[in-house]
């Protein structure tokens, strides 16, 4: 076994040139039965027990992959029958299979027409397929067909900006299949950031607005910190934000409760920590050039 | 280029030191594949521990330090060479068609691990991140490693885990002249490739067929390679080797899997060997810091086995204690004054914490996401840890994707490892080893289900790699034969 590990291993390394990119990454597969108790935990979480699954209108849309064929077992299927089971009232879209092919597998769901159809009055927006029709819908018309404004992105695929442009609430449960340091915009942040700054620079990292996820990927600060060593990068509460998942969740609270620094309490901040840059960020777990904002001190 | 170069140059060093401290090849017999393996490792962990000293007593670690300890090294390590050169070694304890696969493995792990660069959260964040600070001339007393507890200060995870991967990776680094996350990897690239050579090491005193079974045994237990490898089918396939189930690479745990093997390897050898048990010992102290808790079970591994055959031993628990005391001493020193902001089991083991999670079942509190996403493992199973751990140590024992038959060896092995006085304190060292991560697992502060997910109770279990191969292939071997010291 281990020899076949090489032999695929080194076969992938040779085949992306010895760099690893987003690309090397196959997509997720996701689990669709974690993908429903993701979902089902975010309701609990976000409505505190209020909204149960009974109250959820879910559109789905797609219940399998690009050239899949439909089986009781196929992933985007069994994610709605898992969502179906635990109450909410799930309306498909998906322009292979309607009610004739799909209802056996899923007799409690209602069979829809069209992407907007499905989303009539819906509480939650799922897509479960990586169908190029549901990678960019028009989302302004998505959120104004919805009832809530909660989308679940198992696929990862749409564009997070866009998404949150049109005021949808979006959570790509299905993940990155990929580790951090790959993002394009990440590494391309850290040679601005290099090539702006001294190795001798000292560089404070504040929000520019409260921080609005617990997701441990957004904690960019981290590896902001490898990259542009020996720079010296300061942070606020650095125990929290250097310590594990559950502290770094501290962290956030903390952060939020102490506010934006200015003034004088941002001054003598700065004088404390003698930093030579502000590094002014929104947090994020989707890396954007655009919610880090380098401002010079002195 | 460089990086590869300077890379290069530090494993060369550490083989020259290795082969410096190595026992002569007349009293202690080896095949030139032992000795290649043990020397490296023996070198890493002299390295390790020099280079610890130094940034110790100098506060940094420059590329000063770095240059004249390899001179003392190399220098040293090429006169041993020039004096044994016409001693004989030992023979190949392989038959010709075992040598391809041995081979192969080597090989393989080494391409692998350099393959990519450092590519994972741990090597990149735990370690690489120290190595980098330590290249950059920082001091190990300056705020770097010690301003995270005020209101702002500097970012650093794990603040107290050892400096002797980092030491490896600057010296790396400062031998280059650049850093680079594939090439620092360099002298990390040889652990799986040397622990089955210095299991046989070990073993040869007990004939060249133990020595060629321990070799396999070790070498063909996926664990040091792979952990898991196709549970999860083709997406295995499609992601070999870019997952966090990769043990190579600039982690800690194979590091210190390889140096408790060696440790045990030269206890079994006995001699002047034994303090150099000591020494591979400090090497896993300063490694993670398993590996201090490790060396104090290996120690009253030692103490009872003496014990229970009436003093004979006693002299090994001596040796290997007084060699850790002095050799670790600058790096536990140091740790007294790190900051301790996520993980500090000398406090977490205490009779409160064992008694509450003995009476009580573990709440949710601690979990990062919902515990509910835990799914089955959380919902339909006893939430009282004692039983988890069990649990989950079991399913380890009969994995064989990641195990091999490693641990059916080691049961069928235990019965006739409790009739052999010269083993006994490896079998005791072993089951220590195994209580001692059921009690970290027990008092741990963070949530059991996500520390399992991240792969942690089978990471912990394979430090233990080394003496289940020394003692399975001892113990089941049908006769001894030419039997050397």
């Amino acid at each position: 076994m281990p020899l076949l590990f090489f032999v695929i291993g080194l076969s992938l390394a040779v085949g992306a040139e010895f760099s690893p990119s987003i690309e090397t990454y196959p997509r997720v597969r996701y689990q669709p039965r974690l993908s429903a108790q993701s979902i089902l935990g975010m309701w609990e979480s976000q409505f505190k027990q209020r909204k149960l699954p009974e109250k959820r209108v879910v559109a789905v849309w797609g219940l399998a992959d690009e050239g899949e064929s439909l089986s009781e077992n196929s992933q985007g299927l069994s994610l709605a029958r898992e969502l179906s089971r635990a109450g909410a009232h799930v309306r498909i879209f998906d322009p292979r299979w309607g009610q004739d092919e799909a209802g056996k597998f899923l007799p409690q769901a209602e069979f829809v027409e069209n992407l907007l159809s499905a989303c009539q009055g819906a509480t939650d927006l799922v897509v479960n397929s990586d169908l190029s029709l549901f990678q960019s819908p028009d989302w302004e018309k998505v959120k104004t067909a919805m009832k809530g404004k909660l989308f679940f992105d198992c696929m990862s695929l749409a564009d997070a900006d866009k998404v949150r442009a049109a005021d949808l609430a979006h959570f790509p449960i299905g993940g990155h299949g990929w580790p951090p340091w790959l993002d394009e915009e990440y590494q391309n942040f850290v040679e601005i950031l290099l090539h702006k700054t001294k190795p001798q620079d000292r560089i404070l990292l504040l929000p520019s607005s409260p921080l609005t996820t617990l997701s441990p990927r957004a904690r960019w600060y981290l590896l902001l910190n490898y990259a542009a060593a020996p720079r010296k990068l300061l942070i606020g509460g650095p125990s929290n934000a250097s310590g594990t998942a559950p502290q770094y969740q501290d962290w956030v609270r903390e952060r939020n409760r102490q506010g934006k620094l200015k003034g004088a309490a941002l001054d003598s901040i700065l004088e404390e920590t003698q930093a030579d840059w502000i590094l002014w960020f929104k947090q994020s777990d989707d890396f954007k050039t655009s919610d880090w904002q380098l401002e010079a001190v002195r | 280029m460089m990086g590869f170069l300077g890379g290069l140059l530090v494993v060369l060093t550490a083989y020259l030191a290795g082969r410096l401290l190595m026992p002569n090849r007349t009293h202690y017999a080896r095949s030139r594949y032992e000795e290649l393996t043990t020397s490296i490792l023996l070198g890493l962990a002299t390295l390790m521990t020099a280079g610890m000293a130094a940034t110790w007593a100098l506060g940094t670690f420059s590329f000063g330090i770095a240059t004249l300890l390899s001179l003392g090294f190399a220098g040293g390590g090429v006169w041993r060479i020039r004096r044994e050169w016409k001693q004989a070694v030992e023979p190949c304890a392989f038959p010709v068609w075992e040598r391809p696969l041995m081979l192969s493995l080597a090989i393989g792990s080494v391409a692998m691990t350099l393959a990519w660069p450092l590519n994972e959260f741990d090597p990149i964040l735990h370690f690489g991140l120290k190595g980098k600070l330590l290249f950059g001339g920082e001091s190990i007393r300056g705020e770097a490693f010690h301003a995270l507890t005020g209101e702002f200060g500097r970012i650093m995870t794990h603040p107290n885990y050892p400096l002797g991967i980092p030491i490896l990776e600057a010296w790396s680094a400062h031998f280059a002249g650049e850093w680079s996350d594939r090439w620092i990897q360099f002298p990390l690239a040889f652990w799986a490739f040397c622990l089955p050579g210095a299991v046989a090491f070990g073993l040869r005193r007990f004939g060249a067929q133990a020595a060629r079974r321990g070799a396999l045994v070790a070498a063909c237990t996926p664990i040091l390679y792979v952990m898991e490898f196709l549970h999860r089918g083709a997406l295995d396939f499609a992601e070999a080797g870019l997952g966090a189930e990769k043990m190579l690479g600039g982690r800690g745990d194979l590091p210190v899997a390889a140096f408790v093997a060696l440790a045990c390897g030269l206890l079994l050898r006995g001699g002047r060997c034994r303090f150099l048990a000591g020494l591979a010992m400090t090497a896993a102290i300063l490694s993670k810091n398993e590996g201090l808790a490790l060396s104090a079970v290996l120690l009253l591994a030692l103490a009872l086995g003496a014990l229970w055959n009436r003093g004979k031993g006693l002299k090994e628990f001596v040796l290997v204690g007084s060699a850790i005391a002095v050799l670790a001493s600058p790096w536990l020193i140091h740790r007294t004054t790190l900051p301790a902001i996520d993980e500090n089991y000398t406090e977490a083991v205490s009779y409160e914490t064992v008694l509450h999670y003995w009476q009580e079942d573990e709440s949710a509190d601690k979990s990062p996401i919902p515990a509910k996403l835990y799914g089955e493992e959380w919902s339909e199973q006893s939430h009282w840890r004692p039983a988890r751990i069990a649990r989950y140590f079991g399913s380890e024992f009969i994995d064989v994707l990641s195990w091999g038959l490693l641990w059916l060896l080691f049961l069928l092995g235990i019965p006739q490892a409790l009739r052999t006085p010269e083993i006994r304190w490896l079998l005791l060292f072993a089951l220590g080893g195994l209580a001692l991560y059921a009690l970290i697992l027990l008092v741990t502060p963070w949530f059991l289900i996500a520390l399992h997910q991240k792969g942690i109770p089978a990471r912990l279990i394979l430090h233990l790699l080394g003496p289940i191969a020394l003692l399975c292939s001892r113990v089941n071997q049908p006769k001894q034969d030419d039997p050397v010291h």
